[in-house]
């Protein structure tokens, strides 16, 4: 990004400003993520969509539609400016503007491990699990009809028929979206609709992506829940299904515990299972929908075919051992197996680039 | 002529992994583009020695899984250029292929789904000699 073009751009809507430091977050492959500081009106985050589109097959706007409903609820996000595209700035491309939240993607001593920490580590993490489990709540007992989520984001029917309205809905998606024919990705998603678990008496507002990493952290709180490019109206199951080893960074049992006590109801195991498997599949679908925009030329970055035929192709041979078998099974076979990233690790210094409101 | 394609691209990537990226060890992106080279250029090699011998057992595998198909009533609708690569040629077979299975799950043809799903093993094991060295390493 032109760090000129960038303050004529914010200075045209904001009154003069001089950028005073500008940096790319890493890693961002779906949108690119901008940290601007500026003297006179503080810091901002620019998401900007890549010239092939972004990764997840959603518009950048709806994610914008996102953040402006929640800026006026409980949840904690970062408040957003202004959503634009077509316009004389980054090419046209799509981009949103939000203000800089200070905190930062790391949380001190989640690595500590036994021997460097001790019971530290074992304290913290389950603070943040509690925090997310928290702030999770929030999210899910939110009023999404009453503050208009369901104007911009997929809604199921009902509750009972959440997961599979879900999965027809990316089914249908990725029909457009993909780059090949996948028989085998294609066969799994009638293998998971036939040992759809019972029950489902919750709609909720979903994150679609969680982590400890995706958050901004300050004093051990979350102060701001970032990244809604993949929410929707669902299962809140699907949320803890996707949560990148946050149910493996402190005992299972006890943090769904902790949600249950905040949220007011329990996440039913039998559907968490299976989301676990589905987001899986559902991860390969989205990106091998990204490779469309190196195809046609329009995104000559490596990583789309990187991303586009790897996680599809690696999803394929997992299913090889997997297909036919009980979905239930195996989803609480992969939790079993899941190892955080943040455990038993010694804890770095969290660089620069990963500092306050990526993402 | 040697080196082979392989090698060669063995060798590339090797030069790239030694020499180059100690040099942008500290710049995440330029670090993260040599590791998604590295995977792809692993991709390649493999593809490079066994993508046509994959693609023709797959072919060979295909056709008498759509005749089998076929043969159980289900519409198959196959249209092979004469003229088609043999890449071309495989993926109009998994087109058929998949678009008959959004026919099979009907309730009246478990057996053609549990010959589909044996094919799948297969034709995903078969894979794993192109696609594992991506799947092996960081993609960024």
């Amino acid at each position: 990004m032109e760090i000129t073009a960038l303050e004529n751009y914010l200075s045209d809507q904001l009154g003069p400003l001089k950028v005073t430091s500008l940096h790319r977050t890493f890693p961002g492959h779906s949108r690119e993520t901008w940290i601007v500081d500026t003297a006179e009106h503080g810091g901002f985050v620019m998401r900007v969509d890549h010239p092939g589109g972004p990764l997840v097959p959603v518009p950048m706007r709806v994610e914008f539609e996102v953040y402006k409903r929640l800026w006026r609820s409980p949840v904690p996000v970062a408040e957003p400016l202004w959503y634009a595209q077509d316009v004389d700035f980054a090419d046209g491309l799509p981009h949103m503007v939000r203000r800089l939240v200070d905190g930062s993607s790391k949380v001190p001593g989640l690595t500590l491990a036994p021997g460097s920490g001790g019971a530290e580590g074992a304290k913290v993490r389950q603070a943040v699990c509690y925090e997310m489990a928290e702030k999770l709540a929030i999210v899910h007992t939110l009023d999404w009809h009453a503050m208009g989520f369901d104007e911009v984001l997929f809604t199921p029917s009902n509750a009972a028929d959440a997961l599979i309205e879900e999965l027809r809905h990316w089914r249908a998606m990725w029909a457009e979206h993909r780059t090949d024919p996948f028989p085998m990705l294609t066969e799994a998603l009638y293998w998971l609709e036939e040992q759809l678990p019972p029950g489902g008496n919750v709609l909720s507002l979903l994150k679609g992506n969680n982590g400890v990493g995706e958050e901004i952290w300050r004093d051990g709180r979350i102060i701001a829940l970032s990244d809604w490019e993949l929410a929707a109206v669902g299962d809140p199951a699907l949320d803890w299904a996707f949560s990148q080893g946050l149910l493996s960074l402190h005992d299972v049992d006890d943090t769904l515990a902790h949600y249950a006590d905040a949220a007011g109801f329990i996440i039913d195991r039998r559907r968490l299972a299976w989301s676990v498997v589905w987001i899986r599949i559902k991860a390969s679908m989205t990106t091998n929908g990204g490779l469309a925009g190196f195809l046609d030329g329009r995104d000559g970055r490596l990583v789309r075919p990187a991303l586009g035929m790897g996680v599809a192709k690696a999803t394929e041979s997992w299913l090889a051992t997997a297909l036919g078998s009980d979905v239930e099974d195996l989803g609480n076979q992969i939790l079993a197996r899941q190892r955080s990233p943040y455990v038993l690790d010694d804890g770095p210094t969290p660089p620069a680039t990963a500092r306050a409101g990526r993402s | 002529m040697n080196p082979t394609s392989s090698e060669l691209i063995a060798a590339i990537a090797d030069v790239l992994r030694t020499n180059i990226a100690p040099l942008v060890a500290d710049q995440p992106w330029p670090a993260s583009e040599l590791r998604t080279i590295d995977a792809l250029l692993a991709h390649l090699a493999a593809r490079v020695q066994h993508e046509d011998d994959v693609l023709r057992a797959d072919d060979v595998d295909l056709d008498a899984l759509l005749a089998e198909l076929d043969a159980a009533g289900v519409a198959i609708s196959l249209a092979l250029a004469p003229d088609a690569s043999l890449a071309a040629g495989n993926l109009a077979r998994r087109a058929a292929l998949e678009a008959a299975i959004h026919l099979i799950h009907d309730g009246a043809h478990g057996e053609q789904v549990a010959s589909v799903r044996r094919y799948l093993v297969r034709a995903a094991t078969r894979d794993r000699l192109i696609y594992q060295p991506l799947a092996d390493r960081p993609l960024f």
